[in-house]
């Protein structure tokens, strides 16, 4: 306790209490206007004014307004002339939409700013009223004196209000040094996370990145799509003709199906996905392959080599014997272009 | 302006006498331009996805019945009533005359849907899916839309770009005939004509200054740029 | 006499905070209800959104249907709060004392269901943020031109006007239930009483801002449905394209809302025997603006489609004739009783007027009726476009139902669950009527 602390006297009064005659004779005893305050369950007259100090509530919503308007039209004709996009035949920046917007802004931020101000101007009213005596809501009226504990001003008020027919005068002790609550900063920044957190956490959708289309930077497909031909291991039965029998039984027709897209018709390492590899397909007809003999051909279409995958499910042994065999007799690439049957 | 920087302004026009209905230009159109495979069930409820569509309307009672029936597609508006009403600037027009649809900035309000009123735009209510291997056969300059997107003709943009980058590679203007959308190119009668408006030499420009010409819903005021010419028999 | 006033004082601090404290079985078993109706709609959502769209009935040319409707009916209901609140606030009438704190808690949840409908109708939800403004690396901004972002700019202001609205008279109730009420929310009214003392400067403080902030809001009541209305007349569709729908959607929206203020009296009323708060006679003025409401309405509507019907115009008189004979003549014609022939023909007889459980019936059905006739501007316009080769009809699914219940389900669960936290009926300036009356 301090020689500058204050004592609060709130007394309690009945509600037929001439207000402006206590608070005059308050007054009267030296007791400064804007350490009275008349607390009540309701407010005691209808006037609402605004000479509450500082700048009046109607100049804050009005400058408000008018900054609202200039957002209004920031987005409706700013960031549209930012950004020209022609929508409709309809001119980039228009006076109906630009005025819509900032109506809207402007009482948005009208309402928000005179809201903010009030709040401010109540919080700093009623920090300097220590305490509210419960009872003014059953129906009494409280007057809350703040003054000095040293001196004749805390007996004198005290007379003032037993003069007045008070009820009851609680005391409460106001040590001059308060600490400063951050109470509410941490309370407001308690009811703002969730959003923060929500803002945060909203997710990045990676819509339409992977294409079911065939990409031109997508790696060749080296077999033939699922379903695409009909083969025989896969319990698939074409319609074999008399003629595709035969080709089918030589191996010819399953080098067609499987082989063709990276060795050519010929077999000499020109199919038409060649040029996409990063190394060129064996030229089949080359003295290097023609030296190897059946059972290494049907190893390496067996177990893939280097890019060339594996046909081990793909083909049936007996298939791939077949190719193999029909690799083996290839024709040495002569001048004039050799065609085999049912080649196009 | 020079000639060689004079903006193009692509249109259509559609010879209505031409015309067949036999729908080669709705089948290419699905082809160049993965469009989703309705299905029956979507198909019945209203919602199977046409870029170009026949119209066909029965006239007349039995019997003297005749029908009557017209391609309509999006008609790149001059005035489109579908692009300032999206509020993402999905839908805009471009200096070529074209509407866009930016498909990735689509979030699927769809009003656009609803202000178009040849109702020549479709959105995609589900994602897609193709048995494979059908999907191998998709476009790949065209992006695959996924559910929540509109989408709608885009005059073949994709053939519009490759056909001005190998003009300006080339150091000269799109040639008539540089460019044909998937429904043009597959118009067995050649109902369908497309160019650049903004040359008067063109088959395009030729065409619309028929007699015979007018365009869809024109009291609207929606600049389309198609013009439609009436059939004679 | 103004001592009785004051006496009261106490009575009617005890009748009016015991709906906070009091927890009743009944009351749990709602709430376990309304949370399971709750939680189905958003388990359906959620399987809407990974499914996509399609889960509706929607198909061209219906791109827009009952969601946007739902959207339309719930920003309709939210003028409730805003018109009682701030229209009869500058008229100074009286009666409004007890309407007001139920009314404007209404219009807060409405707002906040009104943009979940949004949500719900959106083909890519979870880009949403497209639609906000502000500086980011795509380089580009929404597009204000649309009617939609001037809508969201409108219902934007409007929802946070309205939570303002709603709060400012709650900060001395906050400050009573502080002092009255034990527990968990002592805290948070500590909070939002913002240290509440009751001086005078703070009186005057409090009603300049609400003062203020009156005329505002009823301005931004009447844009906002307005520019909702917008959205419809701003397109080409036939029957969209007519420049009464701004004023038509605002009385529309204020005749529903006042309907569902009925509904909202007299539940508070029954439950929390309120009987002599809320009287029969805020039942009659209510019933007295109800008429106001369903002659402007009826009017508007009638001059709507009188020249509809005298021009002839083929692409419009489709759409006529599919509502008052064809497809949709059933919808059409319950809506025409519900909220046109039973609102004139009950609401005339002043003895119906004080019958609270009569207004209780007139307001649920004059709801009905209003989310019928916002679904009937949607669709049958949208199922006749002009090029006819695409007509067709349309009816919710059931995913769409199911939604839109589990949103009625939580409008219902926040009121009730707000109804233990914030006073039904604004107590301080319940006890400035009764000085009044007694001065």
């Amino acid at each position: 306790m301090s020689p500058r602390d204050e004592l609060e006297l709130q007394g309690l009064f009945m509600p037929d209490l001439d207000v402006s005659a206590l608070v005059a004779r308050i007054r009267q005893a030296g007791v400064p206007e804007e350490q009275i305050h008349v607390l009540s369950p309701l407010p005691l007259s209808n006037r609402a004014s605004d000479r509450i100090g500082g700048v009046p509530l109607y100049g804050i919503t009005v400058a408000a307004g008018l900054v609202g308007i200039g957002v209004g039209v920031f987005f409706a004709a700013g960031t549209a002339v930012m950004y020209p996009l022609m929508t409709g035949g309809k001119p980039i920046v228009s006076a109906p939409i630009v005025g819509i917007i900032s109506y809207e802004t402007m009482m948005l931020l009208a309402i928000v700013m005179t809201f903010l101000a009030m709040v401010v101007r109540v919080k700093s009213t009623n920090a300097k009223i220590h305490s509210r005596d419960t009872r003014i809501d059953e129906g009494r009226i409280a007057v809350a004196v703040r003054v000095p504990i040293i001196g004749p001003s805390v007996d004198a008020v005290r007379n003032i209000m037993e003069q007045a027919g008070v009820l009851d005068i609680r005391s409460s002790l106001i040590p001059s040094c308060q600490p400063s609550s951050r109470e509410a900063v941490r309370q407001a920044a308690s009811l703002l996370m969730p959003f923060i957190l929500a803002g945060v956490l909203a997710n990045c959708s990676q819509d339409m990145q992977d294409q079911p289309s065939y990409q031109r930077q997508e790696a060749p497909r080296l077999h033939s799509p699922l379903g695409s031909v009909p083969q025989k291991s896969r319990g698939v039965r074409p319609l074999l003709t008399e003629a595709t029998r035969t080709e089918a039984r030589a191996g010819a027709g399953i080098f067609k199906v499987n082989c063709v897209h990276c060795h050519g018709t010929q077999g000499e390492g020109d199919g038409p996905i060649a040029p996409f590899l990063r190394e060129r397909p064996a030229n089949l007809t080359s003295d290097e392959v023609r030296t190897m003999s059946v059972e290494t051909i049907y190893r390496i279409v067996t177990e893939g080599k280097d890019m060339m995958p594996s046909f081990q499910g793909e083909l049936s042994a007996e298939e791939r014997i077949e190719v193999a065999r029909f690799v083996t007799s290839l024709p040495r690439p002569s001048f004039a272009q050799h065609r085999s049957e049912g080649d196009r | 302006m020079t000639e060689e920087k004079k903006p193009y302004r692509w249109g259509m026009v559609i010879d209505l006498d031409r015309c067949t209905g036999c729908e080669a230009c709705v089948v290419a159109c699905h082809a160049e331009n993965n469009i989703r495979i309705s299905g029956q069930d979507e198909a019945s409820q209203g919602r199977a996805v046409n870029w170009i569509r026949i119209e066909r309307y029965w006239e007349g009672t039995y019997p003297n019945v005749s029908a009557k029936f017209m391609p309509v597609l999006c008609q790149h508006c001059g005035n489109a009533p579908c692009e300032p009403v999206c509020p993402v600037y999905a839908s805009y027009h471009t200096p070529d005359g074209l509407n866009a649809q930016v498909y990735n900035r689509c979030i699927g309000v769809r009003y656009c849907g609803n202000n178009c009123p040849y109702i020549a735009r479709q959105f995609n209510w589900f994602d897609p899916h193709w048995d494979p291997p059908l999907q191998e056969q998709l476009n790949p300059d065209v992006t695959v839309r996924q559910n929540g997107i509109m989408e709608k003709c885009t005059f073949c943009v994709q053939r519009i770009r490759k056909a001005k980058e190998q003009a300006e590679s080339e150091g000269r203007r799109v040639r008539d005939g540089d460019v044909v959308p998937a429904c043009v190119q597959s118009c067995p009668t050649s109902a369908l004509v497309f160019g650049d408006r903004n040359d008067p030499d063109s088959q395009v420009s030729a065409m619309a200054r028929n007699d015979r010409g007018f365009r869809l819903l024109e009291s609207l005021g929606t600049d389309p740029a198609i013009t439609y010419l009436k059939r004679l028999s | 006499m103004r001592e009785s006033a004051w006496n009261e004082m106490p009575a009617i601090n005890r009748d009016l905070l015991a709906p906070l404290s009091e927890i009743t079985r009944p009351y749990l078993v709602f709430v376990a209800v309304l949370t399971a109706v709750v939680a189905v709609g958003a388990g359906v959502w959620v399987y809407q959104i990974e499914t996509g769209i399609g889960q509706t009935n929607m198909h061209p040319p219906v791109f827009w249907s009952a969601y946007i409707a739902s959207f339309v009916y719930w920003i309709g209901v939210s003028h409730s709060g805003t018109f009682i609140s701030g229209v009869l606030r500058l008229t100074k009438a009286e009666w409004r004392r007890p309407v007001t704190r139920i009314a404007e808690l209404m219009t807060i949840i409405s707002v906040m269901i009104a943009g979940l409908c949004v949500f719900f109708h959106l083909g890519r939800v979870w880009r949403w943020y497209y639609l906000l403004p502000y500086p980011n690396q795509r380089e580009i901004w929404p597009d204000f031109r649309s009617p939609l972002m001037w809508d969201a700019t409108a219902v934007f202001t409007y929802a946070t006007a309205s939570a303002i609205y709603l709060y400012l008279p709650l900060i001395p109730d906050f400050a009573l239930a502080r002092d009255h009420v034990r527990g968990w929310r002592q805290r948070l009214y500590a909070i939002l009483c913002l240290g509440w003392k009751g001086s005078q400067q703070e009186w005057e403080t409090l009603n300049t801002a609400i003062r203020i902030i009156t005329p505002l809001i009823v301005m931004v009541m009447v844009s906002v449905h307005s520019i909702v209305g917008w959205d419809f007349g701003m397109s080409l569709v036939p029957g969209w394209h007519t420049s009464i729908i701004a004023p038509y959607f605002v009385v529309g929206a204020v005749h529903s809302g006042l309907g569902m203020v009925a509904v909202g009296l007299y539940v508070v009323r029954r439950t929390y025997r309120l009987e002599s708060y809320i009287r029969p006679e805020h039942f009659d003025k209510l019933g007295k603006l109800l008429i106001v409401t369903t002659l402007t309405l009826a009017y508007l509507y009638f001059a709507d489609q009188l020249t509809v019907w005298y021009g002839k115009r083929p692409d419009e008189m489709a759409i006529l004739h599919s509502l008052v004979t064809g497809p949709y003549a059933v919808p059409f014609w319950t809506m025409i009783v519900l909220i046109y022939v039973c609102p004139l023909a009950l609401l005339t007889l002043p003895s119906f007027r004080t019958w609270p459980a009569g207004m209780l019936l007139l307001g649920i059905g004059i709801n009905i009726g209003m989310y019928v006739e916002r679904v009937l501007i949607i669709v049958p316009p949208l199922t006749h476009p002009r090029l006819t080769y695409q007509w067709s009809e349309y009816f919710p699914a059931w995913t769409e139902l199911i939604i839109l219940t589990g949103a009625f389900a939580l409008a219902v669960l926040m009121y009730a669950l707000l109804a233990k936290f914030v006073p039904l009926i604004s107590i301080w300036e319940e006890k400035e009527g009764r000085l009044h009356v007694a001065s």
